[in-house]
Protein backbone atom coordinates (compact mmCIF):
# COMPACT_ATOMS: atom_id res chain seq x y z
CA UNK A 1 0.00 0.00 0.00
CA UNK A 2 2.80 2.28 0.90
CA UNK A 3 4.63 1.39 -2.32
CA UNK A 4 1.47 2.14 -4.34
CA UNK A 5 1.14 5.52 -2.67
CA UNK A 6 4.74 6.39 -3.58
CA UNK A 7 4.11 5.33 -7.21
CA UNK A 8 0.95 7.46 -7.39
CA UNK A 9 2.80 10.47 -5.98
CA UNK A 10 5.63 10.02 -8.48
CA UNK A 11 3.18 9.81 -11.36
CA UNK A 12 1.41 12.96 -10.13
CA UNK A 13 4.73 14.75 -9.74
CA UNK A 14 5.83 13.79 -13.25
CA UNK A 15 2.45 14.83 -14.56
CA UNK A 16 2.76 18.11 -12.72
CA UNK A 17 6.23 18.72 -14.09
CA UNK A 18 5.08 17.87 -17.60
CA UNK A 19 2.11 20.20 -17.22
CA UNK A 20 4.45 23.02 -16.25
CA UNK A 21 6.87 22.27 -19.03
CA UNK A 22 4.71 23.07 -21.98
CA UNK A 23 7.63 23.50 -24.25
CA UNK A 24 7.92 24.81 -27.73
CA UNK A 25 10.89 24.57 -30.01
CA UNK A 26 12.09 28.10 -30.15
CA UNK A 27 14.72 29.31 -32.53
CA UNK A 28 15.62 32.73 -31.41
CA UNK A 29 16.23 34.90 -34.39
CA UNK A 30 18.22 38.06 -34.17
CA UNK A 31 19.34 40.56 -36.72
CA UNK A 32 22.92 41.32 -37.39
CA UNK A 33 24.11 44.80 -38.24
CA UNK A 34 23.29 44.35 -41.92
CA UNK A 35 19.72 43.34 -41.20
CA UNK A 36 20.27 39.64 -42.04
CA UNK A 37 18.42 37.19 -39.81
CA UNK A 38 20.74 35.01 -37.76
CA UNK A 39 19.02 32.00 -36.21
CA UNK A 40 20.38 30.23 -33.15
CA UNK A 41 18.99 26.75 -32.41
CA UNK A 42 18.37 27.30 -28.78
CA UNK A 43 15.46 25.58 -27.15
CA UNK A 44 13.96 27.67 -24.45
CA UNK A 45 11.06 26.90 -22.21
CA UNK A 46 8.07 29.09 -22.64
CA UNK A 47 5.04 29.06 -20.46
CA UNK A 48 2.42 29.27 -23.13
CA UNK A 49 3.12 28.45 -26.73
CA UNK A 50 0.23 30.47 -28.05
CA UNK A 51 1.22 33.86 -26.68
CA UNK A 52 2.24 36.47 -29.17
CA UNK A 53 4.47 38.38 -26.86
CA UNK A 54 6.80 37.15 -24.19
CA UNK A 55 10.18 37.41 -22.67
CA UNK A 56 12.84 34.77 -23.17
CA UNK A 57 16.41 34.50 -22.14
CA UNK A 58 19.15 33.26 -24.34
CA UNK A 59 22.78 33.23 -23.29
CA UNK A 60 22.17 35.97 -20.80
CA UNK A 61 20.47 38.28 -23.32
CA UNK A 62 16.89 38.98 -22.50
CA UNK A 63 14.77 39.44 -25.61
CA UNK A 64 11.42 41.06 -25.15
CA UNK A 65 8.72 41.91 -27.57
CA UNK A 66 6.32 40.70 -30.17
CA UNK A 67 7.44 37.92 -32.40
CA UNK A 68 6.50 36.57 -35.76
CA UNK A 69 6.38 32.82 -36.37
CA UNK A 70 7.76 31.61 -39.67
CA UNK A 71 6.70 28.32 -41.29
CA UNK A 72 9.60 26.37 -39.81
CA UNK A 73 8.64 27.39 -36.33
CA UNK A 74 11.20 30.11 -36.04
CA UNK A 75 10.16 33.01 -33.96
CA UNK A 76 11.61 36.31 -35.01
CA UNK A 77 11.88 38.80 -32.25
CA UNK A 78 11.82 41.90 -34.33
CA UNK A 79 12.94 44.24 -31.63
CA UNK A 80 15.93 42.18 -30.72
CA UNK A 81 18.42 44.46 -32.48
CA UNK A 82 18.19 48.22 -32.32
CA UNK A 83 20.56 49.28 -35.09
CA UNK A 84 19.76 47.64 -38.43
CA UNK A 85 21.90 49.39 -40.96
CA UNK A 86 22.16 52.74 -42.67
CA UNK A 87 21.28 54.24 -46.03
CA UNK A 88 22.98 56.92 -48.09
CA UNK A 89 20.86 58.56 -50.77
CA UNK A 90 21.37 61.08 -53.54
CA UNK A 91 18.49 63.26 -54.65
CA UNK A 92 17.88 63.61 -58.38
CA UNK A 93 14.54 65.42 -58.50
CA UNK A 94 15.62 68.67 -56.86
CA UNK A 95 18.73 68.98 -59.00
CA UNK A 96 16.93 68.34 -62.28
CA UNK A 97 13.71 70.23 -61.58
CA UNK A 98 15.32 73.31 -60.06
CA UNK A 99 17.75 73.58 -62.95
CA UNK A 100 15.00 73.05 -65.54
CA UNK A 101 12.44 75.42 -64.03
CA UNK A 102 14.93 78.19 -63.34
CA UNK A 103 16.53 77.75 -66.77
CA UNK A 104 19.88 77.01 -65.20
CA UNK A 105 19.78 79.87 -62.72
CA UNK A 106 19.64 77.55 -59.71
CA UNK A 107 22.08 74.72 -59.15
CA UNK A 108 21.13 72.44 -56.28
CA UNK A 109 22.60 69.20 -54.94
CA UNK A 110 21.13 67.21 -52.09
CA UNK A 111 22.03 64.00 -50.28
CA UNK A 112 20.53 62.18 -47.33
CA UNK A 113 21.68 59.71 -44.72
CA UNK A 114 19.51 57.70 -42.40
CA UNK A 115 19.76 54.70 -40.11
CA UNK A 116 17.18 52.02 -39.44
CA UNK A 117 16.30 51.36 -35.83
CA UNK A 118 14.07 48.51 -34.70
CA UNK A 119 12.58 48.23 -38.21
CA UNK A 120 10.49 51.28 -37.50
CA UNK A 121 12.44 54.45 -36.86
CA UNK A 122 14.73 56.28 -39.29
CA UNK A 123 16.68 59.18 -37.81
CA UNK A 124 17.65 61.24 -40.83
CA UNK A 125 20.23 63.84 -41.75
CA UNK A 126 19.97 65.68 -45.07
CA UNK A 127 22.25 68.27 -46.54
CA UNK A 128 23.08 70.04 -49.72
CA UNK A 129 24.66 72.88 -51.61
CA UNK A 130 22.87 75.53 -53.67
CA UNK A 131 24.07 78.25 -56.00
CA UNK A 132 21.22 80.59 -56.85
CA UNK A 133 20.64 83.46 -59.22
CA UNK A 134 17.10 84.71 -58.87
CA UNK A 135 15.33 87.84 -60.00
CA UNK A 136 12.00 89.51 -59.31
CA UNK A 137 10.63 92.94 -60.21
CA UNK A 138 14.02 94.08 -61.46
CA UNK A 139 15.92 93.01 -58.34
CA UNK A 140 18.58 90.33 -58.61
CA UNK A 141 19.94 87.85 -56.06
CA UNK A 142 23.22 86.04 -56.54
CA UNK A 143 24.54 83.80 -53.84
CA UNK A 144 25.51 80.36 -52.66
CA UNK A 145 25.16 78.40 -49.49
CA UNK A 146 24.35 75.13 -47.82
CA UNK A 147 21.56 73.60 -45.84
CA UNK A 148 20.97 70.84 -43.31
CA UNK A 149 17.86 69.10 -42.13
CA UNK A 150 17.54 66.69 -39.25
CA UNK A 151 14.48 64.69 -38.39
CA UNK A 152 12.86 61.36 -37.88
CA UNK A 153 10.83 59.10 -40.17
CA UNK A 154 8.51 56.38 -38.98
CA UNK A 155 7.87 53.34 -41.11
CA UNK A 156 4.17 52.57 -41.35
CA UNK A 157 4.59 49.11 -42.84
CA UNK A 158 4.38 45.96 -40.73
CA UNK A 159 7.66 45.11 -39.07
CA UNK A 160 9.75 42.40 -40.66
CA UNK A 161 13.50 42.00 -40.48
CA UNK A 162 13.90 40.89 -44.07
CA UNK A 163 11.51 43.37 -45.63
CA UNK A 164 13.47 46.57 -45.93
CA UNK A 165 10.89 48.57 -47.89
CA UNK A 166 9.37 51.39 -45.93
CA UNK A 167 6.46 53.79 -46.29
CA UNK A 168 7.36 56.70 -44.14
CA UNK A 169 6.04 59.84 -42.57
CA UNK A 170 8.26 62.15 -40.64
CA UNK A 171 9.26 65.58 -39.56
CA UNK A 172 12.31 67.75 -40.18
CA UNK A 173 13.85 70.90 -38.88
CA UNK A 174 16.02 72.63 -41.42
CA UNK A 175 18.42 75.52 -41.66
CA UNK A 176 19.82 77.22 -44.75
CA UNK A 177 22.90 79.42 -44.62
CA UNK A 178 24.08 81.56 -47.48
CA UNK A 179 26.15 84.52 -48.61
CA UNK A 180 24.52 86.62 -51.26
CA UNK A 181 24.17 89.98 -52.99
CA UNK A 182 20.84 91.68 -53.59
CA UNK A 183 21.04 94.22 -56.39
CA UNK A 184 18.44 96.76 -57.47
CA UNK A 185 16.04 96.43 -54.55
CA UNK A 186 13.13 98.88 -54.85
CA UNK A 187 12.72 101.57 -52.23
CA UNK A 188 9.00 102.23 -52.08
CA UNK A 189 9.31 105.99 -51.88
CA UNK A 190 8.08 107.25 -55.20
CA UNK A 191 7.31 110.81 -54.13
CA UNK A 192 10.55 111.71 -52.33
CA UNK A 193 12.89 109.01 -53.56
CA UNK A 194 11.69 108.88 -57.18
CA UNK A 195 11.67 105.07 -57.24
CA UNK A 196 15.25 104.73 -56.06
CA UNK A 197 16.84 101.27 -56.03
CA UNK A 198 19.50 100.02 -53.65
CA UNK A 199 22.20 97.35 -53.67
CA UNK A 200 23.05 95.15 -50.70
CA UNK A 201 26.43 93.46 -51.11
CA UNK A 202 28.05 90.63 -49.12
CA UNK A 203 25.01 89.76 -47.10
CA UNK A 204 24.75 86.68 -44.91
CA UNK A 205 21.50 85.15 -43.76
CA UNK A 206 20.38 82.02 -41.94
CA UNK A 207 16.84 80.76 -42.35
CA UNK A 208 15.04 78.12 -40.36
CA UNK A 209 12.00 76.04 -41.21
CA UNK A 210 10.09 72.91 -40.32
CA UNK A 211 8.82 70.15 -42.59
CA UNK A 212 6.29 67.37 -42.63
CA UNK A 213 7.36 64.67 -45.05
CA UNK A 214 5.87 61.54 -46.53
CA UNK A 215 7.38 59.04 -48.91
CA UNK A 216 8.80 55.62 -49.42
CA UNK A 217 12.05 53.73 -49.63
CA UNK A 218 12.16 50.60 -51.78
CA UNK A 219 14.88 47.98 -52.12
CA UNK A 220 15.49 47.46 -55.83
CA UNK A 221 18.42 45.10 -56.02
CA UNK A 222 20.91 43.96 -53.40
CA UNK A 223 21.60 47.11 -51.41
CA UNK A 224 20.40 49.46 -54.14
CA UNK A 225 17.27 51.37 -53.30
CA UNK A 226 15.02 54.10 -54.65
CA UNK A 227 12.48 56.30 -53.02
CA UNK A 228 10.67 59.58 -53.05
CA UNK A 229 9.46 62.17 -50.63
CA UNK A 230 6.87 64.91 -50.74
CA UNK A 231 7.59 67.74 -48.32
CA UNK A 232 5.45 70.48 -46.88
CA UNK A 233 7.65 73.24 -45.52
CA UNK A 234 6.84 76.04 -43.11
CA UNK A 235 9.26 78.93 -42.87
CA UNK A 236 9.96 80.24 -39.36
CA UNK A 237 12.21 83.20 -40.26
CA UNK A 238 9.75 85.49 -41.99
CA UNK A 239 10.68 89.04 -41.14
CA UNK A 240 13.93 90.85 -41.69
CA UNK A 241 15.67 92.61 -38.86
CA UNK A 242 15.83 96.38 -39.04
CA UNK A 243 18.10 97.50 -41.86
CA UNK A 244 18.67 93.93 -43.06
CA UNK A 245 17.49 92.26 -46.23
CA UNK A 246 16.55 88.65 -46.79
CA UNK A 247 17.40 86.41 -49.75
CA UNK A 248 14.72 85.50 -52.27
CA UNK A 249 15.89 81.91 -52.64
CA UNK A 250 16.62 79.82 -49.55
CA UNK A 251 18.86 76.74 -49.88
CA UNK A 252 16.88 73.64 -48.98
CA UNK A 253 13.60 75.53 -48.77
CA UNK A 254 13.11 77.11 -52.18
CA UNK A 255 11.72 80.52 -53.06
CA UNK A 256 10.90 82.57 -50.00
CA UNK A 257 7.29 82.22 -48.95
CA UNK A 258 5.50 81.36 -45.73
CA UNK A 259 5.06 77.77 -46.90
CA UNK A 260 6.50 75.74 -49.70
CA UNK A 261 6.31 72.27 -51.23
CA UNK A 262 9.14 70.05 -52.29
CA UNK A 263 9.73 66.71 -53.95
CA UNK A 264 12.74 64.40 -53.79
CA UNK A 265 13.51 61.32 -55.81
CA UNK A 266 16.34 59.39 -54.24
CA UNK A 267 18.71 56.71 -55.41
CA UNK A 268 20.57 55.18 -52.53
CA UNK A 269 22.50 52.28 -51.12
CA UNK A 270 21.98 50.34 -47.94
CA UNK A 271 25.05 49.51 -45.88
CA UNK B 1 -1.04 50.74 -61.92
CA UNK B 2 -3.52 53.50 -62.58
CA UNK B 3 -3.19 54.49 -58.95
CA UNK B 4 0.57 54.76 -59.24
CA UNK B 5 0.28 56.85 -62.42
CA UNK B 6 -2.11 59.25 -60.72
CA UNK B 7 0.23 59.51 -57.77
CA UNK B 8 3.21 60.28 -59.99
CA UNK B 9 1.23 62.95 -61.84
CA UNK B 10 0.15 64.45 -58.51
CA UNK B 11 3.72 64.52 -57.22
CA UNK B 12 5.04 66.14 -60.39
CA UNK B 13 2.18 68.65 -60.33
CA UNK B 14 2.91 69.62 -56.73
CA UNK B 15 6.56 69.98 -57.59
CA UNK B 16 5.93 72.21 -60.59
CA UNK B 17 3.57 74.44 -58.62
CA UNK B 18 5.93 74.66 -55.69
CA UNK B 19 8.98 75.37 -57.79
CA UNK B 20 7.35 78.19 -59.74
CA UNK B 21 8.29 81.41 -57.96
CA UNK B 22 5.92 84.30 -57.53
CA UNK B 23 7.89 87.19 -58.99
CA UNK B 24 5.17 89.79 -58.56
CA UNK B 25 4.78 91.88 -55.44
CA UNK B 26 1.30 91.23 -54.05
CA UNK B 27 1.73 93.01 -50.73
CA UNK B 28 0.60 96.52 -49.99
CA UNK B 29 3.79 98.50 -49.54
CA UNK B 30 2.24 101.97 -49.44
CA UNK B 31 3.28 103.75 -46.25
CA UNK B 32 2.01 107.32 -45.74
CA UNK B 33 0.96 109.55 -42.89
CA UNK B 34 -2.77 110.21 -43.02
CA UNK B 35 -3.84 113.77 -42.28
CA UNK B 36 -7.48 114.49 -41.41
CA UNK B 37 -9.34 117.75 -40.91
CA UNK B 38 -11.61 118.99 -38.16
CA UNK B 39 -12.91 122.40 -39.15
CA UNK B 40 -15.51 124.41 -37.22
CA UNK B 41 -17.50 126.48 -39.69
CA UNK B 42 -19.44 129.54 -38.53
CA UNK B 43 -22.21 130.64 -40.88
CA UNK B 44 -23.61 134.16 -41.19
CA UNK B 45 -25.89 133.56 -38.20
CA UNK B 46 -22.87 132.28 -36.25
CA UNK B 47 -24.26 128.73 -36.19
CA UNK B 48 -21.32 126.31 -35.89
CA UNK B 49 -21.07 123.15 -37.97
CA UNK B 50 -18.26 120.65 -38.18
CA UNK B 51 -16.53 120.10 -41.52
CA UNK B 52 -14.27 117.09 -42.02
CA UNK B 53 -13.24 117.44 -45.63
CA UNK B 54 -11.43 119.96 -47.72
CA UNK B 55 -13.65 121.24 -50.51
CA UNK B 56 -10.63 121.94 -52.70
CA UNK B 57 -6.98 121.61 -51.71
CA UNK B 58 -3.53 121.58 -53.29
CA UNK B 59 -0.64 119.88 -51.49
CA UNK B 60 3.05 119.92 -52.30
CA UNK B 61 6.09 118.71 -50.41
CA UNK B 62 8.57 121.38 -49.42
CA UNK B 63 11.67 120.57 -51.43
CA UNK B 64 9.81 118.58 -54.04
CA UNK B 65 8.91 119.87 -57.46
CA UNK B 66 5.91 117.62 -57.89
CA UNK B 67 2.43 118.36 -56.59
CA UNK B 68 0.86 115.60 -54.51
CA UNK B 69 -2.76 116.84 -54.61
CA UNK B 70 -3.75 119.36 -57.23
CA UNK B 71 -6.95 121.24 -56.50
CA UNK B 72 -8.48 118.03 -55.24
CA UNK B 73 -12.20 118.22 -54.48
CA UNK B 74 -13.90 116.82 -51.38
CA UNK B 75 -10.76 115.35 -49.85
CA UNK B 76 -11.59 113.52 -46.62
CA UNK B 77 -7.98 112.77 -45.83
CA UNK B 78 -4.56 113.54 -47.24
CA UNK B 79 -2.02 110.74 -47.55
CA UNK B 80 1.39 112.30 -47.08
CA UNK B 81 4.60 110.33 -47.81
CA UNK B 82 7.27 111.08 -45.23
CA UNK B 83 10.89 111.43 -46.20
CA UNK B 84 13.19 108.47 -45.67
CA UNK B 85 16.40 110.44 -46.07
CA UNK B 86 15.77 112.96 -43.30
CA UNK B 87 13.72 113.28 -40.12
CA UNK B 88 11.61 116.35 -40.91
CA UNK B 89 9.04 116.45 -43.67
CA UNK B 90 7.17 119.61 -44.59
CA UNK B 91 4.13 120.12 -46.81
CA UNK B 92 2.36 123.22 -48.05
CA UNK B 93 -1.43 123.02 -48.01
CA UNK B 94 -3.22 125.58 -50.20
CA UNK B 95 -6.86 125.89 -49.09
CA UNK B 96 -9.28 128.79 -49.53
CA UNK B 97 -6.52 130.84 -51.11
CA UNK B 98 -4.24 130.57 -48.08
CA UNK B 99 -1.12 128.42 -47.83
CA UNK B 100 -0.44 126.59 -44.58
CA UNK B 101 2.87 124.82 -43.99
CA UNK B 102 2.76 121.61 -41.97
CA UNK B 103 5.93 120.23 -40.38
CA UNK B 104 6.31 116.62 -39.24
CA UNK B 105 9.33 115.40 -37.28
CA UNK B 106 9.70 111.64 -37.37
CA UNK B 107 12.11 108.73 -37.08
CA UNK B 108 12.61 106.29 -39.96
CA UNK B 109 12.98 102.53 -39.94
CA UNK B 110 13.83 100.70 -43.13
CA UNK B 111 12.15 97.32 -43.49
CA UNK B 112 12.77 94.76 -46.17
CA UNK B 113 9.54 93.17 -47.38
CA UNK B 114 10.73 90.86 -50.13
CA UNK B 115 12.87 90.93 -53.21
CA UNK B 116 9.81 91.52 -55.37
CA UNK B 117 8.32 94.20 -53.13
CA UNK B 118 11.56 95.80 -52.07
CA UNK B 119 11.95 97.90 -48.93
CA UNK B 120 9.53 100.16 -47.14
CA UNK B 121 10.30 102.82 -44.58
CA UNK B 122 8.17 102.91 -41.47
CA UNK B 123 8.00 106.11 -39.47
CA UNK B 124 7.33 107.13 -35.92
CA UNK B 125 5.96 110.65 -35.66
CA UNK B 126 7.61 112.56 -32.83
CA UNK B 127 6.22 116.06 -33.29
CA UNK B 128 3.97 118.11 -35.59
CA UNK B 129 3.50 121.84 -35.90
CA UNK B 130 2.26 124.38 -38.46
CA UNK B 131 2.54 128.08 -39.32
CA UNK B 132 -1.09 128.70 -38.25
CA UNK B 133 -2.09 130.51 -41.42
CA UNK B 134 -5.48 128.88 -41.78
CA UNK B 135 -5.00 126.13 -39.20
CA UNK B 136 -5.56 126.66 -35.47
CA UNK B 137 -3.56 123.67 -34.28
CA UNK B 138 -2.37 120.22 -35.21
CA UNK B 139 -2.07 117.03 -33.15
CA UNK B 140 -0.75 113.50 -33.39
CA UNK B 141 -3.48 110.86 -33.26
CA UNK B 142 -1.36 107.82 -34.01
CA UNK B 143 2.42 108.09 -34.07
CA UNK B 144 3.17 104.87 -35.93
CA UNK B 145 3.10 105.21 -39.72
CA UNK B 146 3.20 101.71 -41.19
CA UNK B 147 0.25 101.66 -43.58
CA UNK B 148 -2.20 104.11 -45.13
CA UNK B 149 -5.11 102.76 -43.11
CA UNK B 150 -4.80 104.75 -39.87
CA UNK B 151 -5.34 108.42 -39.15
CA UNK B 152 -2.06 109.83 -37.91
CA UNK B 153 -2.43 113.59 -37.71
CA UNK B 154 -5.45 115.82 -37.21
CA UNK B 155 -5.41 119.48 -38.19
CA UNK B 156 -7.90 121.90 -36.64
CA UNK B 157 -9.23 125.00 -38.35
CA UNK B 158 -12.01 127.57 -38.06
CA UNK B 159 -13.79 129.16 -41.01
CA UNK B 160 -16.45 131.86 -41.13
CA UNK B 161 -18.89 132.98 -43.75
CA UNK B 162 -18.54 136.68 -44.32
CA UNK B 163 -21.59 138.56 -43.11
CA UNK B 164 -23.57 140.44 -45.74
Amino acid sequence: MRRLLVIVMMVMAIAAVQAEEVTDTLHIATLDSTGIVQITDTIVKVENASVKEDTVEEKGNVLTGKYERLKDGTRIYSDSVIYQGMNIKLDLATTILEAALSKGEILSFEAAWNIRLKQRYYPTLEGGYVRANANAEGAQQTGEGGFFRVGLDINGLKKHPERLNAAMVGIRIGTGLQKYDLMGVTMNDNYWGKGKRMDFIDQFHADCWGEVVGGCQVQVWEGLQMGWYVRFKILFTRTAKEGKVMPYYIPGFGYRDETNWGVNYYIGYKF
Amino acid sequence: MKGYSALIVLVIGICLVSCEPDKTCRQDVDVRARLVLRCYHHDTLDVVSEVTQWDSITVQGVGSDSILYSNTKSAKELLLPLRGDTTVTAYTLLWNGKTETLYIRHSNTQRFVSMACGCVIYHQIEDVWCDKVWADSVEIINAAVETVEQDNIRIYATTRDSKP
